[in-house]
């Protein structure tokens, strides 16, 4: 199951890492020659469907290895660094 | 005796003829001061070209040519206006556009196959203010991002296309209207089209100065007016320091373009430094400081209030040397 959630994540992650391409004189032949990436780093987050608990959300930052545990407003109750298996 | 007088005499011509020469000097900016704000209420024509002339023949001591550079700027819009007729580009909105952009940013026969390249040597200006210059940029065909969107929009407007400057942190870019009528951005420092979204994270823009207007907004005729017009103040204050005329030239700009990030903060640092020529005095006029310290205190907390974060030098830097390094690093080839 870490596997899968891991697995996932970095499919999340590597989609993105988002290439922005637009060329404003592409109709006059202009071939650009600058790529602008933007690296977004996001987090894979799962929602508590118990409404009672004190814990909201579940925030995996895989880059870095941790995972947070947020409360309302995402406020980071605590943090738990994701060992390997 | 004779010869102590005859000395004492040349000494206070000296002092003299070199205050006359300054005031004279001085004069040249009041001068340009006074053409671009009747441009900007209105009595004379808004010629930004003009207005950027101004500005840069005042730090020249007055001694730029203006039909040279007329001339200059005319013979390029002739290339410009052949190369789109040339290729038939006549019923495009943005052929105009993308003329002047091949010719800063490409390799071609009408700019003998040398197009203009970013100068990082200085890129603010802070040694040699003539590194902002339109001037230096035709001359030595470097420029950087005050420049180079300068040029652009000059070029532009002489053949007949529509080009706006917009600001971001530290930093000038151009805007147009697309042949599908949407505005699109343009970067003269790498040749790009970045997107909004591009520029907002890279330039680390808040979501407060994008609401009040202050960057990322095409600017208005008059607005450039007013830019030209921190230009000028800004080439005064580096060879004059603050004084007087700083905060006459910021104020009156400030009428015409009051969220301005860069007026704002050259009058917030004149201010400061009355207040702080004045603290120095044996004698000092308590009155003057506490009336200044509210002044500052209010443009400070405007710049707050519409978000500014400014973004240090450094960083900025690192920003141009970084599109460099990525195009050297996919082995791209410009011929510069």
């Amino acid at each position: 199951m870490k596997s899968k959630i891991l697995l996932a994540c970095l499919a999340i992650s590597s989609l993105t890492s988002e290439a922005q391409t637009n060329n404003l004189y592409e109709i006059f032949g202009y071939k650009t020659i600058v790529v602008y990436e933007t690296k977004i780093s996001e987090m894979f987050k799962i929602i508590n469907i118990d409404p009672t608990s004190d814990i909201k959300t579940l925030a995996y930052n895989v880059e870095e290895g941790f995972v947070l545990f947020l409360g309302l407003n995402d406020s980071v109750l605590s943090k738990v660094k994701i060992e390997p298996e | 005796m004779n010869k102590v007088v005859i000395l004492i005499l040349f000494f206070i011509f000296g002092i003299t003829s070199t205050q006359g020469q300054t005031e004279e000097q001085k004069n040249i900016y009041k001068q340009a001061f006074e053409e671009q704000l009747q441009m900007i209420k209105g009595v004379k024509k808004i010629d930004f070209k003009r207005a950027v002339y101004l500005s840069e023949n005042s730090f020249y001591e007055g001694k730029l040519n203006y039909e040279a550079f007329c001339n200059e700027i005319s013979t390029t819009g002739n290339k410009l206006k052949a190369l789109i007729k040339q290729k038939s580009l006549e019923n495009y909105k943005t052929a105009g556009n993308w003329a002047t952009f091949t010719y800063v940013m490409d390799s071609l026969p009408v700019n003998n196959f040398k197009p203009f390249t970013y100068d990082f040597e200085d890129f603010m200006g802070d040694k040699d203010w003539t590194k902002m210059f339109v001037t230096k940029l035709i001359k030595s065909k470097s420029g950087n991002c005050h420049s180079l969107p300068y040029y652009y929009k000059i070029l532009c407007e002489e053949i007949g296309a529509k080009a706006s400057l917009a600001l971001a942190p530290n930093h000038v870019y151009i805007k147009h209207v697309d042949e599908k009528g949407q505005w699109s951005n343009v970067e003269l420092t790498n040749g790009g089209f970045p997107r909004d979204q591009w520029i907002i994270k890279q330039m680390a823009i808040s979501v407060e100065s994008i609401k009040s207007g202050i960057y990322m907004s095409p600017l208005s005729q008059k607005e450039s007016i007013a830019m030209t017009m921190f230009d000028l103040t800004n080439a005064y204050e580096f060879q004059y320091g603050y004084d007087d005329f700083v905060l006459q030239t910021t104020d009156s700009a400030l009428k015409y373009f009051p969220n301005n990030i860069c007026l704002l903060m050259m009058k917030s640092n004149c201010v400061k430094y009355k207040i702080e020529k004045e603290r120095k005095k044996p004698k000092q006029n308590l009155k003057l400081i506490d009336t200044q310290i509210a002044l500052y205190k209010k443009t400070i907390a405007k710049i707050d209030n519409l978000g500014h974060k400014d973004m240090p030098p450094e960083i900025y830097e690192e920003w141009v040397k970084s599109v460099e390094e990525e195009k050297a690093k996919r082995n791209i080839t410009t011929n510069r």
